[in-house]
């Protein structure tokens, strides 16, 4: 990754990105289909739209911090942890986002915000997990214990999300289905549609966690010039 | 060399006592409660019974896997330990089997005490429930001797430690109480295996990331 | 012979060791000087891998301490300023522990045998939670006799010791020189170093100097 210095890329990347928004939402309000015939097509639907690219981009994120985490265990690299705890907090933002559009559509449809649905449920399950992520950066001693310590947890976060998944499957069985259809049966509008807003987050969290290594970068910077290196 | 370690942990808790004592007082305290809190009606009881026993099992094996590590820590005897030339897995080995040992010697105490406290029955299939006891209980004790160690040295270590342990371990205590369930309605195995494939799973998962990954969970 | 390659080690990203190397032969006593916070005892402490370091590797006899694998470790005894032993435990217990966790199991006769040389043979069934400091330093020295050093890491050895204590120290110390054994000596006293050291170098802002050669 190129630096945030040379201003250019980066702009014409924010610019896309806001194009892309709005264009996307204009095209979910305006033109979008409703899908799920059961739940009598309705307009609220429309959310998921925005609630599963934010929790394909949630997933992404937290697997970009498993990764990062077993390069920085291999190669004791900063680089890979700076790169793990950007995908953390923004995988965490948009975990945020599918535990806030998840209820609108349950109190829309079920007319209850919450379901034990297992993969609302896997997610939260997730973001309560990275809340300790966060809490371990802060109190966890000096920097260099913590970027080891905060990769550890990184992979077993991520091996436990399938356990975690299945176990809720079988739990919520009984309770409230979760719209689930399958890709294949979508007409194309419908699925060019969602890939549209899926490219757009995910350019949106390249973009932040691009933006949140320049930061941390610069703060390494700034502390390398106090100690006068 | 793992015996070695787990005599040392075994004879530390022998001479001191702490662990195993504060566990089990703890959870017939809280056990006492629930029976104070819940005397109304004993049969609805028993419906809830087995999830609120796993909640007393997750609180006391906090408490007993921070204050094993935190043993650690006097005296910087983990040092001792570290510098020692020993493969870093023994020393999750070690702390998983006596983590597992001190959980089952306060659930010794605790359980049947909550059996007589609330008047439940006594499971038929008495063998597969105890296996049901020691599978989870391994699963506990190994994600909760891997993020012991990761908090081992932080700041409020005691509070992270819950936190991080609890969402970690909620596959295992759902697969956990819905085998106990199960099992006291005396359902047969075949209508529950599923459960007991999770809690399997997650003991193995568990198990081996600890013994591969906690060479840099120990190093300051 | 003890080869440390390029160690570098930071705390809270600021550099405590930068890209250190030394070269010590077998039998020479090296002698480590450095005001508080210098990296003295930062250094001995990633020999003995109970800090890592975040880059560079020390070999004794070519063996790997730092990357390699942790049997490399045997040979190499690290006593710092903490006891590193279980307070909980007899000073008896920790000794057996300790021989047993180097690979080396001592038999009851030949624990109270190394207490008895430190003079601590009747406190040998008290926990080492009632020892004094100095009984505590004592209970470190005793290490040195129930584990086959061929690398002995001493960090500030001096400190809280008695008078007795520092006799018993400086013995054990005329021996090992005796008997041309490799140390590695830390202590912010030079003029103590120069009495045990061959070479003294001072570690000041992570990197080391020689200081004197004898």
């Amino acid at each position: 990754m190129n630096s945030f210095n040379s201003k250019r890329i980066p702009n014409i990347m924010a610019v896309i990105i806001i194009i892309m928004l709005g264009a996307g939402l204009k095209i979910v309000v305006d033109y979008s289909l409703t899908v799920d015939k059961e739940a009598g097509y309705l307009w609220a639907q429309k959310i998921f739209y925005y609630h599963v690219p934010s929790a394909w981009t949630a997933f992404l994120g937290y697997f970009i911090v498993m990764i990062a985490g077993v390069q920085f265990l291999r190669t004791g690299n900063r680089k890979w942890d700076q790169i793990g705890v950007a995908s953390a907090e923004f995988g965490t933002f948009f975990c945020l986002l599918v535990l806030i559009t998840g209820p609108i559509w349950g109190q829309a449809a079920w007319g209850q915000p919450w379901t034990w649905e297992p993969r609302l449920l896997t997610t939260l399950i997730l973001f309560l997990l990275y809340i300790g992520y966060f809490m371990l950066r802060q109190f966890g001693g000096h920097y260099e214990r913590v970027a080891r310590n905060s990769a550890v947890l990184g992979i077993i976060a991520f091996l436990d999300v399938p356990i975690v998944y299945l176990s809720l499957k079988f739990w919520s069985a009984d309770t409230q289905a979760h719209p689930q259809l399958g890709m294949s049966e979508q007409s194309s509008l419908v699925l060019n549609v969602f890939f549209f807003n899926l490219a757009t987050f995910t350019l949106l969290f390249i973009y932040m966690v691009w933006y949140r290594i320049h930061i941390l970068k610069l703060k390494q910077k700034q502390l390398e010039l106090t100690h006068g290196l | 060399m793992f015996t070695a370690l787990l005599k040392k942990d075994l004879l530390i808790e022998l001479r001191s006592k702490e662990i195993v004592i504060s566990m089990a007082s703890f959870g017939v305290s809280v056990i006492l409660l629930y029976s104070f809190s819940f005397n109304e009606s004993p049969k609805t009881f028993s419906i809830f019974a087995s999830g609120l026993l796993w909640m007393v099992f997750l609180f006391i094996s906090v408490l007993g896997l921070h204050r094993s590590f935190s043993l650690e820590k006097e005296f910087d005897a983990i040092g001792l330990v570290l510098s020692a030339p020993v493969n870093r897995s023994l020393i999750f080995l070690s702390k998983w089997v006596s983590g597992f040992l001190f959980l089952l010697m306060a659930q010794i105490i605790i359980v049947p005490l909550f059996w007589l406290f609330l008047a439940l029955d006594i499971p038929s299939q008495i063998g597969l429930w105890l296996l049901v006891f020691i599978m989870a209980d391994l699963g506990i004790a190994a994600v909760g001797s891997l993020v012991a160690g990761i908090t081992l040295r932080a700041r409020m270590s005691e509070v992270l430690l819950p936190i991080l342990l609890f969402p970690l371990v909620s596959p295992l205590l759902i697969a956990a109480v819905k085998s106990t369930d199960a099992l006291m309605v005396g359902l047969p195995f075949e209508e529950w295996k599923v459960w007991g494939a999770i809690i399997f799973t997650f003991v193995i998962a568990f198990s081996v990331t600890g013994v591969l990954i906690f060479d840099y969970v120990s190093e300051e | 012979m003890l080869e440390i390659q390029n160690l570098s080690k930071s705390f809270f990203m600021r550099p405590v060791l930068k890209d250190l190397s030394l070269r010590a032969k077998d039998g020479e006593i090296v002698g480590i000087v450095g005001a508080n916070g210098a990296g003295k005892t930062t250094l001995l402490r990633t020999l003995a891998r109970i800090s890592a370091c975040d880059s560079g590797d020390a070999f004794l006899d070519g063996n790997s301490l730092i990357k390699g694998s942790h049997k490399n470790r045997e040979n190499v005894l690290f006593i710092s300023h903490h006891p590193n032993l279980y307070p909980v435990l007899t000073g008896e217990e920790n000794l057996r522990l300790t021989a047993r966790l180097y690979g080396h199991p001592k038999s009851a006769d030949e624990i109270t045998e190394a207490l008895e040389r430190v003079g601590l043979s009747r406190y040998r069934w008290d926990p080492i939670r009632n020892y004094s400091r100095g009984m505590l330093q004592r209970l470190g020295l005793a290490k040195t006799i129930i584990v086959p050093w061929k690398l002995l890491l001493l960090d500030e050895p001096t400190t809280g010791l008695d008078e007795d204590g520092s006799q018993l120290l400086e013995n054990f110390l005329h021996r090992w020189q005796e008997e041309d054994r490799s140390m590695m000596i830390v202590s912010h006293d030079m003029s103590w170093l120069k009495r045990y050291c061959t070479v003294i170098y001072s570690l000041s802002d992570g990197v080391l100097n020689k200081e004197s050669q004898s």
